[in-house]
Order: structure tokens, then C-alpha cells, then sequence
């Protein structure tokens, strides 16, 4: 009997053992503490209290936001945010999700410790799949860490407090109509949907990006630990809002936490939900998850968002992109990217990923159009490494860069480039438009643009989700140029990989190599290239050049060596935009600002 | 080994198995041949069909075979009436219920459930440490066949399958002008490209394949990838379902 007495016993203790996590701390132990609170007049009628969140090397944006609050005698709680930019690799990895048995492994972003600078950090983009191992949503940036543990924060003072509804702010508002009038809104809120039967009010009707022009959110974002079905993240949950009168709407899934009222109801849930499953997203996108949370919001604005604010979510800061200098852009964006920064043809900050190898593979085709004019297509540019050296090192190349914020990468790439231009001005041959482009721009590019090269780098299938979809644009990308330069990844987008591979075996192509694409000594992600020679399927179609690369592999047609022919002693010029500006407009060419259309 | 052991190392195998997951494009009947959508919108009013699939849908409740694949499974036999019906790596059968239970409902056509039950078999081409590879080598085949029969006998679908106890290498020469194929055999890159190449053109024009676990990998690789090559080279793709990670092709 004492045999069993103890055997239950040390069951119970070993059990307790293998289910506490011992190697993470847990996510309130990296809360930050509201400090000096001694001032009790940050109230209003219906809300016990009120917080602004607000770094505190942000100081001209509490200052903004007070200013307009003056006006309506408002005193926000100033609460010094967490600077996710400053946080420890411990820390980052103690509030994330853990990968466990069971998740959905899905494609995400952890960060590890540079290994020439204990000091930064390298973020690495993987698919799950080691087991207890932090994991946030792909591409996330350590600011939306910060924003993330500042509302966290907040709930929890008060929750403390025992305050029994609160209205956070972010720092950077816009008062569209008198705040008081929330006061009112709470009251009729209650007679409506009663006292205990909501917990967040949103101030305002949503997230706005223009004037009267909101940006909707059509489902809900994955988490590994979550059902992540289509069904369920589209389901009505997720998508649906009701009007409930001229004031008054329920909220589904929606962008932004700049203003919200929450009930103790909802501070409870959130706060919940938060310790209980740690970040993976950003805030915005978390908190519609949480089981049972009832979300209203408004009509109109009242308190919203302030258009075209500065944000330190996705880089640490903002300067106007004509002044900016190499300081102010490292600065800018400190946090390790993607590609080599390259600027004046130097490299100003090394990326996380091999450029220079791949460079190395294509270079070979790209000297087939020595002293042609040719145009090339970089879909998908990143931070140009790609199209800044082949501008720099081909005079007389005419390089389109395509790439947008908000891509499956960084959330600043298109501002990031946008930047990069700037610092690139030295170079007359480059343009870039800034936009996601789908099938439909690809297929008005068909119709008006033909290129000579197009390098599309592990680009394809983050632009549509299904393999059908991704078949489509490659078939529109063999249209669209004489040359199509693809890379297709070994861990990621595995079936499109699969199908490139396959129809190397059918069309005329060159596979280039294949390349280690991270830097990370553990990574073995691989990167394979092909090389698709299109030309005799574009017969009707004009190029820059007219001419198809010649010379370097063997297997050439004799008509696109009479083309070669034909071309030499061709005139040169450093100006002669590969697109028209009809093109540069449609697609929304941002650079150069004085675009010059081709003839 | 009994069942409940099996059906406890079917979730640790959940775990076990690393799929990758990148996108989702559901299955409807807007995926019919055109001829058909019609017909099937109106086939939903049938009371007896929607008991047959909620009861095909809670039995598989937990099993491998999604409710999503099953009601393609369904629709796609039931809507395009495909009567010869061939499953490479039926195992315990969470697919083949819902294949027969189509056909009962038609009263019409023959599946063929082809399966080695064997763990030499399934453990063929992966290497010995993956993790795959450990789990197919340590299960009761023998009671893993019997969890089949005693499904069939207990469904009274016997009389619309043959159960074939062979590889799929020999079991080919039984099959041939499929109309519906599921592939779900062999997880090692070359097994699987194997059953695509001796399976696929074995489809008549028209018909239709279901390849399953395509994100399956073996030691971190992907291992359908060169069985999708038969398909794109006499296929279209139909549908994508669980997140791309079965899809359904339709030959040309």
C-alpha cells in the first residue's frame, strides 16, 4: 500500500515536472509596470481610467496626441511602452508561442543571436518543426513585440486597479468628433446589448488608410495553436458584422487597437488569453481570437487613427525618404533584413540571406546583353540587391523593381526600397513600383510591356495561396519575358517548387545551380534556379533589345542568333525606361518621382 | 497490438509527421464537370444522401480522413458517377468508407483497396532513423487489415470491393480504365513516384485523381514531389483541400 501511496505520489510530482516548462520564463513576468499613477484626474464619465501608450522615444507623438485632447480637457495616463527594438533575445523568446505536439506547423519567424554580435539579433524564417522551439507569425518585427506587451501591460494595471472600464489609446489619434460623446455611447451601449454583455468598444468605424477609406480584414489570421481551417478563419466569427443602429456595430475580425474601450469583462479575457497562449501575431490581429470576446465598435469615427503617422512597429522610425542618409536609414531600419543593403554598389548593412551567390549564377545571361540596351523585370525586389547591381554593373540595362509593403515579408520592404532609391540616385536606370502585384496587373503587363529578362527570386508562390493560381503566373511570366530567371525553394511553396522543376523538363531551360539562401550556418534551406529561354514563344512580342541572350550554352536557335546578329553596333543610351508612364501610373510607380515614359 | 493502441499511435503519428502547410483552396461543387453541377445541387435535396454522409462524417470523426476529403471523395464519385474506383494504401480505411459508401449509394461499381498491410512494405525507401519510418515499422498490420474487414462487414460493403493484399507494384495488373484513383501509398520518394507512374495512366480521360499527404516529408524533405510529375504532365488540377496538402486532379 505505501509502495502505491508513493508511486501515485511520484507520478503526480513527475507529471508536474514534464508539464511545467522550466527553460521559459512566463509571459507576465515581462509586463511592464504602470508607474506614477498618483494623479487620479485621468478619468471621464463611464471610463474609470485612460492610458496612452507611448514610447519614450516618441515623445512629439504624446505630445501631438495631448494636444488635440487638451482641446476636451482629456488627460491620458502617459504609459511608457515597451520598446520591442530593446527587448533581449530571452525576452523575445520567453512571450512567444512555444511549438508544441499537436500545433500546426506553419511557416514562421523566430529570431536567434547574431553570432559575430551577441548584441543583435537575426530573425530566421522557418516552417515549424522543432519542438519547444518560439515562434511568431512570419515576418514580424520586434515593434509589434512591444505594442503587443504594452496592451498586455495595461490590461493588467487594470485589472489591478480594479478599474471597470478603460479606454487605451495608442499615441498617434485623430479626434474626429467630441470624445465626450463616448461617455453617451456607453450608456446606450448598455440599454442596447446590456451592461455585462460587451467588452470592447472600438472608437471608431475602422482602420483607416485614407480619408473615408478603411482597410477591412476578411478572416483571421493562423496561429499554430489554433484551428486553422478556411472554414473556421472565414467563418462568421471572424467576418461578419451586424449594424445594430445608426451608432453601433458588432466587430469581427479588423486592423488596429488605436482606441478601445474595455469592459473588466474584456480586460479579464484578454488577459486570459494573452497568458494562456502567448504572442504570436500582432496585437491587432490577437485579440478578435479570443473565445467569447464581444467586439463593438461605431459607425463613425470619433477617435481613430491618425493617417500616415509615424510607426515604430515595423522599423524604429521615419524620415522623409528624398533627405535620407545612410545614417538615418540604418537607424531607421536597424533590425537585420532580408537581402545585402546595397548602396553606391557598397554594402551598407548585410542581410540574413546569400545575394552575392545567386548574383554570380545570372550574371552569365546578363552579360549576354553587353552593350544592348535590355530591360529587366525583378519581381519581387526586396532591398534591390538584384536590381542595383545589375543597374550599376549594366549601364545600359533598364531594371523595374516591384515590391510593396505588407508582402509576406518585412511589413516595410516597399518603404524600405522606396528609401534605397533615394540612396541610389547615382543610378538613371532603375524604377520602381510600389505594389502587390497579382494576376491581373501581370496580365495587363502582357498587354503593354515586354522585358528581356525577368528574375522572379522565391517570389511566386508568396503572391498567390493555391498551386493552380501559381501555375497562372508563371504562365503569364513565360509570356512576359524573353528570359524568365526563377528560383523556387526546397522548404518553402514545396509543390510550386515541384512544378518549376517539372517544367524545366519541358521548355526550353537552363537550371543555373541551386544555392544556400541563409547566411545562418544551421539553415538548410536551398534556393534552386532556372533559367526559361521563352523567346520563340514571343515572337509577336518586343523586347528592349530585341535580341535573346546567345553565346554562353549550346542548345540556341538559329533565329534568335540572327537576332543577336542584328543587334550589334545597336545605339546606347542610360535613359530608356523599360515601361511607358501609362504603366508606371497604372501599377503605381512611385520612382523615379519625374518619371520619363519610354518611346 | 490491439486497436485502441493503434488509434493512439495514429495521434502520435499526427505529431510525428511533419507536413507543410501553405495554402487552402476548398473543395465545392463548383469543381464538377460542368454537366454535372447541376444535377448535384439538385441531389442535395435527396434526404438518404445527407443521412449517408453525416453518418460517413461522424464515423471518420478523428480518423485521418478529414470530413472536407470525405464529402470530395463523395461528391466527386456520387455527382461524376465514377465506378471503377481504385485506392493505392487503403491501411485501415478511413478513405475507402466513404469511396464505398458513394457507390453503395449509386448502386453501382467496384473499388479496388489495394494495400501490402506490410510493415517491410511501408517502411520501404525511408531511411531507418526518420521518424516516419519508426512508426510504420513498430504497427500490428495484421490488425490493422482486420479493423478494415470488420468495417466493411459492418457497413455491408463487402460485395462493392475486392480487398487486394499485395504491393501496389503487383497489385497494378488487376486495375485497369479507373475512373476514380486515390493515391495514398507508400511515403519514400521513390514508392510514391512509383504508384503515380504505374497508377496514372491506368486513369481514363476524365477521370479523376486524389493524391493524399502530398506535404508528407521524411527527413525535413518533401517526398511526393516527383510523384506529382505523372499528374502534371496528363492532368489539370481540380481542387486543393487541407491546406494543399491532398489535391485532386482531373486527367486530360
Amino acid at each position: 500500500m505505501k509502495l502505491f501511496k508513493f508511486s501515485i505520489v511520484f507520478s503526480i510530482i513527475l507529471a508536474i515536472l514534464f508539464s511545467y516548462d522550466f527553460s521559459y520564463a512566463k509571459l507576465q513576468d515581462h509586463f511592464k509596470k504602470a508607474l506614477g499613477k498618483s494623479n487620479n484626474n485621468h478619468a471621464m464619465r463611464n471610463i474609470d481610467f485612460i492610458y496612452m501608450i507611448n514610447l519614450d522615444r516618441r515623445p512629439e507623438k504624446y505630445t501631438l496626441s495631448m494636444k488635440y485632447l487638451d482641446k476636451y480637457g482629456i488627460k491620458p495616463y502617459r504609459f511608457s511602452a515597451v520598446d520591442g527594438w530593446k527587448l533581449s533575445l530571452e525576452e523575445i523568446l520567453d512571450v512567444g508561442v512555444r511549438f508544441k505536439p499537436g500545433m500546426t506547423p506553419l511557416l514562421g519567424t523566430t529570431f536567434v543571436a547574431d553570432p559575430c554580435n551577441s548584441n543583435k539579433l537575426i530573425t530566421s524564417h522557418e516552417f515549424m518543426q522543432e519542438y519547444d522551439k518560439t515562434y511568431f507569425v512570419h515576418c514580424i518585427a520586434p515593434g509589434a513585440l512591444g505594442c503587443a506587451l504594452s496592451h498586455i501591460s495595461v490590461l493588467q494595471d487594470a485589472y489591478d486597479s480594479g478599474y471597470e472600464t478603460v479606454l487605451v489609446l495608442e499615441d498617434d489619434i485623430e479626434i474626429v468628433r467630441n470624445p465626450h460623446l463616448l461617455s453617451d455611447l456607453i450608456d446606450e451601449l448598455d440599454s442596447i446589448v446590456g451592461h455585462d454583455n460587451w467588452d470592447v468598444l472600438f472608437t471608431d468605424h475602422d482602420y483607416r488608410i485614407g480619408v473615408n477609406t478603411y482597410l477591412p480584414a476578411y478572416g483571421a489570421c493562423k496561429r499554430p495553436d489554433m484551428d486553422n481551417r478556411p472554414e473556421e478563419r472565414y467563418s462568421d466569427k471572424y467576418t461578419k458584422t451586424v449594424t445594430i443602429n445608426q451608432n453601433f456595430r458588432t466587430v469581427a475580425a479588423r486592423f488596429g487597437t488605436t482606441s478601445m474601450i474595455i469592459r473588466r469583462s474584456g480586460i479579464i479575457k484578454l488577459l486570459e488569453f494573452a497568458k494562456e497562449r502567448n504572442i504570436y501575431l500582432p496585437y491587432d490581429l490577437e485579440n478578435y481570437l479570443v473565445p467569447g470576446i464581444k467586439r463593438y465598435g461605431l459607425n463613425y469615427d470619433v477617435i481613430t487613427n491618425m493617417l500616415n503617422s509615424l510607426s515604430d512597429i515595423g522599423a524604429q522610425g521615419n524620415v522623409t525618404s528624398e533627405k535620407i542618409t545612410i545614417e538615418s536609414f540604418l537607424q531607421k531600419y536597424s533590425h537585420q533584413i532580408y537581402q545585402d543593403v546595397l548602396v553606391k554598389n557598397q554594402i551598407i548593412a548585410p542581410g540574413t540571406d546569400h545575394c552575392a551567390l545567386r548574383y554570380d549564377l545570372i550574371k552569365p545571361i546578363l552579360a549576354l546583353y553587353t552593350n544592348k540596351n535590355f530591360s529587366v523585370l525583378d519581381l519581387g525586389a526586396a532591398q534591390g540587391y538584384f536590381s542595383f547591381s545589375i543597374a550599376q554593373e549594366f549601364p545600359q540595362s533598364s531594371c523595374v523593381m516591384i515590391e510593396s509593403n505588407n508582402t509576406s515579408y518585412y511589413a516595410h520592404h516597399g518603404d524600405m526600397l522606396y528609401d534605397l532609391c533615394f540612396l541610389n540616385s547615382h543610378l538613371q536606370n532603375i524604377s520602381y513600383l510600389h505594389k502587390r502585384v497579382n494576376l491581373s496587373d501581370l496580365s495587363y503587363l502582357n498587354e503593354h510591356e515586354h522585358f528581356d529578362v525577368i528574375i522572379a527570386f522565391l517570389v511566386v508562390h508568396l503572391m498567390e495561396e493555391t498551386l493552380q493560381e501559381q501555375i497562372k503566373i508563371i504562365e503569364s511570366l513565360l509570356t512576359l519575358g524573353d528570359n524568365l530567371i526563377i528560383e523556387v525553394a526546397n522548404d518553402v511553396g514545396v509543390v510550386h517548387t515541384s512544378y518549376v522543376e517539372f517544367l524545366s523538363t519541358k521548355l526550353d531551360c537552363q537550371y543555373l545551380g541551386e544555392v544556400k539562401r541563409h547566411k545562418d550556418p544551421k539553415s538548410t534551406s536551398t534556393g534552386k534556379l532556372f533559367w526559361f529561354r521563352t523567346k520563340n514563344n514571343n515572337k509577336k512580342k518586343r523586347s528592349s533589345s530585341g535580341a535573346r541572350p546567345e553565346g554562353l550554352y549550346p542548345d540556341h536557335g538559329e533565329e534568335a542568333q540572327r537576332a543577336v546578329s542584328n543587334q550589334k553596333g545597336a545605339p546606347s543610351s542610360t535613359t530608356h525606361p523599360a515601361i511607358t508612364r501609362k504603366t508606371f501610373l497604372q501599377l503605381n510607380g512611385v520612382y523615379p518621382v519625374n518619371f520619363q515614359s519610354k518611346i | 497490438m490491439n486497436l485502441n493502441n493503434v488509434l493512439r499511435q495514429f495521434t502520435i503519428a499526427l505529431c510525428l509527421l511533419h507536413v507543410n502547410v501553405h495554402c487552402a483552396n476548398s473543395w465545392s461543387l463548383e469543381h464538377l464537370a460542368s454537366d454535372k453541377k447541376l444535377a448535384a445541387s439538385g441531389s442535395y435535396n435527396n434526404p438518404e444522401l445527407a443521412r449517408k454522409m453525416e453518418t460517413v462524417f461522424q464515423h471518420l470523426k478523428n480518423s485521418w480522413c478529414s470530413q472536407e476529403k470525405a464529402k470530395l471523395i463523395m461528391e466527386i464519385i456520387i455527382f461524376e458517377r465514377l465506378t471503377m474506383c481504385v485506392e493505392v494504401g487503403t491501411f485501415m480505411g478511413s478513405s475507402a468508407l466513404p469511396i464505398l459508401v458513394s457507390l453503395e449509394y449509386l448502386k453501382n461499381g467496384h473499388a479496388y483497396l489495394i494495400d501490402a498491410w506490410s510493415n517491410q512494405e511501408a517502411v520501404k525507401g525511408l531511411s531507418p532513423d526518420d521518424q516516419n519510418a519508426i512508426w510504420w515499422s513498430t504497427l500490428d498490420m495484421n490488425a490493422i487489415k482486420n479493423h478494415l474487414l470488420h468495417m466493411l462487414g459492418h457497413w455491408h460493403l463487402d460485395s462493392y470491393c475486392t480487398v487486394i493484399h499485395e504491393t501496389s507494384e503487383q497489385a497494378v495488373s488487376h486495375v485497369d480504365s479507373i475512373d476514380f484513383l486515390h493515391l495514398d501509398g507508400n511515403f519514400s520518394k521513390d514508392g510514391a513516384h512509383l504508384d503515380s507512374k504505374l497508377y496514372v495512366p491506368k486513369v481514363r480521360s476524365g477521370g479523376y485523381i486524389l493524391l493524399s499527404n502530398v506535404l508528407v516529408t521524411a527527413n525535413q524533405e518533401p517526398t511526393k514531389m516527383k510523384a506529382l510529375w505523372p499528374l502534371f504532365e496528363t492532368c489539370d488540377i481540380v481542387s486543393e483541400i487541407e491546406n494543399g496538402n491532398v489535391l485532386l486532379f482531373r486527367k486530360k
